[in-house]
This record gives structure tokens, sequence and C-alpha cells, in this order.
């Protein structure tokens, strides 16, 4: 299995002198599987430096997993080369949303609007397939499994499993761990404490011995009672859940806009300075890494 | 109480009452209190999830329709969902804002009232029901977790809600007779309409996908035996005390007291629970104060 980062700013791309180590371009991962399937995590920005990478490829399907419908895991869409290109064929995987009651093709739909775009969704010349997953559907990929989790972000968001031939790895989306509304002396308090650890444990279950973990460590520890609810994890949440999981690898992604190269460095390294979980493995994700195993 | 021996004039077959039933589901409004507080509470992103809960399941419309959807085939989860917090734990607190809003907004429609059963003090017994079920079941039967005995109470008397959206004339005439006669409400609707308010609630929740426990439950809380649920029970002596302390309206005698089985269940008689249960008028006033704002 091949991995690669493309994209691993969050919110919004984020070019710059300060960013050049671990990129600006918004969530994209780039997983080859063995059978030499092509699945994309996401289409941010990087989705675009992707999709330049493979006109040798042509004829080629794709399979775009989308975790979540928010601008910065969609805004390179529009820009997947292949779209134009016929006898190409692309599925896009993701949710259906429960507001506007509309599946998966609405994304790309919405956005290929007259005034947002110049070419119509009818006009692309590849193959386009749309699949809107409910939580815990799986979905088979050549020899590959994709399983969708529901997650926790204040949209339907769906981490995904990729298991093929004995490795595997599990990418979150976006996700903050669930947490009690209520204070402990109310009395719904145990209650929804109740339901919060079933939750909580249906996650950790999905992304269980995972080969590689990739998640969302938006804040440190000290960020985040500013962000509560907001739907990002941090970085000692991250490194508790691959430790609930007992994934061999993590990999913190969606990093702040505003955070420079070396303030992530450095938040990193606090953060490692604090841990309470023994992870060997643990690392940043930045724009190009490539993990092959 | 009289037993009604009227024929039956103006009967309806149940399949024509179904479709009719059916088709009212989705332009059931929601109370426009609990719209007005909703739509001021969520103008501010960081409102409070507790607040929100409070508000939304005071909301007898808009809690089945959150529910008949956190229970569709389109999320298809592995457990039932049954109550307001429970698809807070789900589906995260903005996408039940959102949903809450859509529904609002979408239904905010005028609605059909009767003089016999004005909408204000249907809901305030509702409300009285749903406090007083929880109450029953934690006090009396022990049960640990009463979230859904809140809104099993809530719902119980949903079908008369349809009723008035429906065949307002015909039902307010069914009220009124029922109050001059002192004869069982459900036996002179289904002389004059075809069919109980609880068969056409337990039908509707049945059509949402609700939780079985709680379609038997609105079903059957008027004819309660030694075999009914402890939902049942709860909420058929709930109701029967909120109607006995006057708390609102819901169109049904007045009962000395409670029918053997119940009594046996609960292991104590009407009057020791209406002393037990002083406080009632205030606390539904408080939940009453905190859908209005």
């Amino acid at each position: 299995m091949i991995v690669r980062f493309r994209g691993v700013r969050g919110s919004i791309p984020s070019p710059g002198p300060h960013t050049i180590r671990y990129g600006g371009n918004t969530t994209c991962i780039e997983v080859w599987t063995d059978d030499g399937e092509l699945i994309i995590l996401d289409a941010g920005t990087g989705i675009f430096p992707l999709s330049q990478t493979l006109f040798d490829k042509f004829p080629l399907h794709a399979h775009i997993f989308n975790t979540h419908s928010h601008w910065d895991h969609i805004q390179g869409l529009p820009f997947f080369i292949p779209l134009f290109v016929p006898n190409n064929q692309v599925s896009i995987y993701g949710a259906y949303d429960p507001i506007t009651q509309n599946g998966i093709q609405e994304i790309l739909t919405e956005q290929l609007q007259y005034r947002f775009f110049p070419i119509r969704e009818c006009e692309l010349k590849s193959q386009i397939h749309y699949h809107s997953l409910q939580p815990a559907e799986a979905v088979q990929i050549g020899a590959a499994t994709v399983t969708a989790v529901l997650m926790n972000h204040p949209v339907v968001n769906f981490g995904y499993r990729i298991d093929c031939r004995g490795k595997s790895l599990f990418f979150t989306g976006d996700h903050e761990p669930c947490y009690n509304i209520y204070e402990p002396e109310d009395d719904e308090f145990s209650m929804y404490q109740t339901l919060i650890d079933q939750r909580n444990r249906g996650i950790i279950d999905g992304m269980h011995g995972v080969d590689m973990l990739i998640a969302d460590s938006s804040y440190t520890t000290a960020e985040y009672p500013s962000k509560k609810g907001w739907g990002h994890g941090t970085f000692e949440s991250c490194l508790e859940m691959a430790e609930q999981a007992g994934v061999q690898q993590l990999f913190h992604t969606h990093h702040e806009p505003t955070r420079s190269d070396d303030a992530l460095e450095a938040i990193f390294k606090d953060a490692l300075s604090k841990r309470k979980y023994d992870l060997s493995e643990v690392d940043l994700a930045s724009e190009g890494l490539t993990i092959e195993w | 109480m009289k037993t009604c021996m009227e024929p039956q004039t103006e009967a309806v077959s149940q399949e024509n009452i179904h479709q009719r039933v059916s088709a009212m589901v989705e332009s059931m409004p929601p109370f426009p209190q609990s719209v007005l507080r909703l739509m001021e509470m969520t103008k501010d992103f960081n409102c409070s999830p507790k607040d929100l809960v409070e508000v939304i399941e005071c909301d007898p419309v808009m809690t089945m329709k959150i529910l008949k959807l956190v229970n569709s085939a389109f999320f298809s989860l592995s457990r039932d969902v049954v109550s307001i917090q429970h698809a807070l734990v789900y589906l995260g607190m903005n996408t039940v804002k959102n949903l809450a809003i859509s529904i609002a907004t979408i239904d905010a429609l005028p609605h059909k009232t009767i003089s016999e059963l004005p909408m204000e003090k249907f809901l305030t017994h509702s409300l009285g029901t749903a406090f007083v079920a929880q109450r029953l079941a934690k006090d009396c039967l022990h049960i640990k977790d009463v979230s859904d005995y809140f809104i099993a109470g809530l719902l119980h008397g949903f079908g008369k809600m349809v009723f008035i959206q429906l065949e307002p004339a015909s039902y307010a005439s069914v009220l009124q007779q029922t109050k001059d006669k002192n004869c069982s409400l459900v036996q002179m609707e289904v002389i004059h309409i075809g069919i109980s308010y609880a068969e056409v609630g337990a039908m509707l929740a049945q059509s949402w996908q609700l939780p079985t426990s709680l379609v038997d439950c609105i079903r059957t809380h008027v004819d309660c035996d030694a075999d009914s649920s402890d939902m049942a029970i709860s909420v058929a002596a709930a109701s029967m005390v909120a109607t006995v302390m006057q708390l609102g309206i819901n169109g049904e005698v007045v009962m000395d007291e409670f029918p053997e089985c119940i009594q046996q269940r609960l292991g104590c008689d009407l009057k020791m629970i209406i002393e037990q249960m002083q406080n009632l008028p205030d606390e539904v006033s408080k939940i009453q104060s905190m859908v209005r704002g």
C-alpha cells in the first residue's frame, strides 16, 4: 500500500514562506492499493497537484471518498483533471445530508453551477458514479474494502478505514471526540455519558488495530476550550484515540492555517513531551510525504 | 362513566384514514413558541446544547421528525435512537440544530386549532404527562434511563393533533359529546371517526419508523392490562394524573382511580401519586417558559 499526503492543511489553503515544509494545500490523501487501485481521501486543493501526476495512467478509474462536505475537503474537486477526459471513470463516495436530504452528487452539481464554474456537470467527459453511503457501509474496490464510520463534526462526517491484503489505514476526516453536554450535577449527566461512551467505543472499534491512523489534530490542549464544539481534535485526543485503538502509527493532520512550520513543530514537540501514551511511531503529516509498506 | 352506544354515522375505512393520516404527516406544524425560541437561540453559533435539547424535546412535532430521520434507512444505525440527546450524540449539535431549524422553517405554517382542545392547553397536558411518566418510571418502576419515557409521554396524544388538522369540525363535535355524555373519548372517536387517536398516533409513529417500544406505547396506553409494557403503564397513569390535576386539557373525562393493572404495577394509587406531584404545575410552567424564552 502506498500513502501520499497531498494536502494536510485545515480550513483554507495557506501557501507562503511559513508553510513551505508542511505545505499549504487543504486535505487530500492519495492511496494506491497493492492491486493498483487509486483511492483518494478527500478533494481539498491537494487533489489538483495529484491529478497532474495521473496523465500517464489514463484511462483510469479513481475512487474519491469524501469525508464531509465542508469547503476544505471539496475545494479541489472541480479541478480534478481526470473528470474532463473521456474514458476515465470517477466514483465519488460520501454521506447523505440530512438537512438538504440530498446525496453525495449534490456537491459537484452545486460546485459546477454556471455562476461559480465555467463548465457544467453535464459537460464533464468522464463517467461519474455517485455512491451515497450509510454508516458502517463497506465498499469493495479490487482487493480493498473501504468502510465508512460515522464520526463527530458539525456536519455528517465519515472516517474511512481501508483494508487490503492484511494492510490497513484509517482516516478520521474532521473529528472531535464526543463530550458530555451536561454538568456532573445534572440528572441527565450519567445517562448522556453512557450514550457517549457507547458512541466513542463504536468509533474506536471502527479503527481498531490499523497499521496507520491519520487523525485531525487541529488544536493544542490549551487552545481547545475556546474551540470546543467546532468539531476538531487535539494532539492529545488523537494520541489517546491511537492508544485505545491499538494502532501502529499515527499521523497528525488538518494543521491550522495560521500555524507556521516552526510553530507546528514546536507544539508537536511539546505534545510529545507531555504524552501519557506509549506509541512509538507518531509524526506530523506533510505535503508530499510518502509511506509504502 | 357511561358507555356510548350510538350508531356509527361517519365511519371512514381504515385504509382511507391511513392514507389521509399519512398525507398529514409531513404538513404537521411544530408549536410556534418553540420555533420562535429555537430561531432566537440558534442565532448564536455557540448556543448551549443543553438548552437546545430542552427546547426541541418540548415540541412533539420537532421531536418526532428528528427521531424519524435519525431512525430512517438513510442512517441505518445499529440501534434505535429514542431521545433527542441520543440523536445529538450520533449526529452532533450542529446537524441536530439545523435539522430543527429546517423543520421549523419549512413547517411554520398556520395550523388549525379548535376551542374544545386548544393547542396551548394540549401542549401543557403533553408536557405534564411527559414529566410524570418519567418520574413514575424512575420512582415506582426503578428504571435507570427514563429519557424515552419523557418522549412517550410527550407523544402519547399526538393522534389528537392529527384529528384537529384533518377533521377539525368532526373532532370538535366528538370532544363536545365526550364531555356532555361523560364517556370514553376513544370510544367516541371510534364511533364517529372510525379510528382512535391512539391508533392514529401509532400509525404515524410507525410510518415514521420510530422505535417499536414507542409505537406500542402510543397504541396501547389507552387500554392497559397486566401484560402492558412499563412504558404504556407509566404514560397511561401520567396522563390520568395530569388530567386530574387539570394541567392543560386533553379532552378526556376525569378518572377517580387508576385501573387495577396500573395500580398493581406502580404499587400505589392515584391519590398517592397526586400527593407526590404537588410541584408538577411549577415544573411544567418552568419547561414552558424555557420553550417560550
